[in-house]
């Protein structure tokens, strides 16, 4: 299709650095900057497919422009978060448009008792950048761990995914396969690892927790 | 004293609100062990307060847990049958869980729910799928 031969890589490469898909989909692809290189965010913008024209502009592509625009920061640059409070981080994803994960956050700092391990700021940290680079995901259920880490469960009819942010910037993580009480040894995966790696071990998953 | 309980008992667990999900459920956290609990995850037997009805049972267990600590008005209580833990955890992950009475002072209706130890996700995230929303009860009971 000329939609498919109208855009070129390097005409985008200083913005978002967008290309053509095989099946004439633009694919935008956040610059790697945050260290997970492996695993790019990727979002795939449909109906675009009218104009053939190169403009050198993605303001041409209407439908792409809308698209993009309900991500207020689309080139935000995870590291910022390496240097924020905790007030901060929470108040960074608000405005980054995660309003109910960020309400739910200040919710959890306001109930942690004295005697209970602070919420330590690396695992909010982690937790808030993961976050942001897989913006897709459905929000998940937010707790805190008696040690201090965040804690993110998703439950779906396909499995339970439960992960503990590290301060190390890893993620303990532990996938039940299925519906329990089946009568059956439960097919699992388990392990501690960067979230790159992560997520190439349980993306299968992860992909039937995408939002619209 | 301490004695194994009957497959067909229930115990409470409280669920303090950082470990309680949106809809009132705990997350796995709220089953995790510390690494001062020794290897037991302190619960209350609820059938030792012979009470007529669970909602009874469940009330004995605030007042008993009131004097040890404040129950926090989000925290929750989650009921979990005994033998059912047993047999979901052994028949899913091929461990050993027992459940038996530990009374202390102040405290008789006291148990432990033994045979995992910390860092133990597994057992935890299957633990909080048992709980739904039926099996949850404030741990602070509001005067309606």
């Amino acid at each position: 299709m000329g939609a498919s031969t109208a855009m070129r890589r390097d005409d985008y490469s200083n913005w978002a650095g967008l290309e053509a898909s095989t099946d004439t989909l633009p694919r935008a692809f956040l610059p790697d900057s945050t260290g997970y290189e492996s695993i790019p965010y990727v979002m795939d913008m449909p109906g675009w497919m009218e104009s053939e024209q190169d403009t050198g502009s993605i303001h041409k592509f209407d439908r792409a422009t809308t698209h993009v625009a309900s991500f207020p920061s689309f080139r935000l640059d995870v590291r910022i978060l390496a240097n924020m409070d905790d007030e901060a981080v929470i108040s960074k994803m608000g405005e980054e448009g995660f309003v109910h994960i960020a309400n739910r956050l200040k919710y959890l700092y306001d109930v942690t008792e004295e005697d209970e391990e602070a919420i330590k700021l690396g695992s909010l940290r982690n937790f808030a950048k993961f976050i942001m680079i897989n913006r897709n995901l459905i929000s998940p259920q937010i707790t805190v761990t008696v040690n201090g880490l965040i804690q993110a469960v998703w439950r779906q009819p396909q499995g339970t995914l439960v992960m503990n942010f590290q301060e190390s910037g890893d993620i303990a993580f532990t996938l039940l396969f299925g519906k329990g009480g089946q009568g059956t040894r439960r097919r699992k995966l388990i392990g501690e690892l960067p979230p790159d790696q992560v997520m190439q071990h349980v993306g299968g998953f992860m992909s039937g927790l995408m939002g619209v | 004293m301490t004695a194994h309980i009957c497959d067909a008992d229930h115990v409470a667990r409280y669920c303090p609100p950082r470990c309680v999900e949106e809809d009132g459920t705990p997350a796995p956290c709220a089953f995790e062990l510390k690494a001062r609990d020794e290897c037991c995850l302190s619960v209350s037997w609820l059938e030792y307060f012979g009470g007529q009805s669970t909602t009874n049972n469940v009330e004995c267990v605030r007042r008993e847990l009131r004097q040890h600590y404040e129950l926090k008005k989000n925290g929750r209580l989650a009921v979990l049958n005994i033998g059912m833990v047993k047999y979901r955890i052994e028949t899913e992950h091929g461990i050993a869980l027992y459940v038996k009475r530990d009374p202390q002072q102040d405290y008789p209706s006291h148990a432990c729910i033994s045979g995992y130890s910390t860092g133990d996700e597994e057992t935890t995230a299957t633990l909080s799928e048992m709980v739904g929303v039926n099996d949850v009860y404030p741990a602070v009971e509001t005067i309606s």
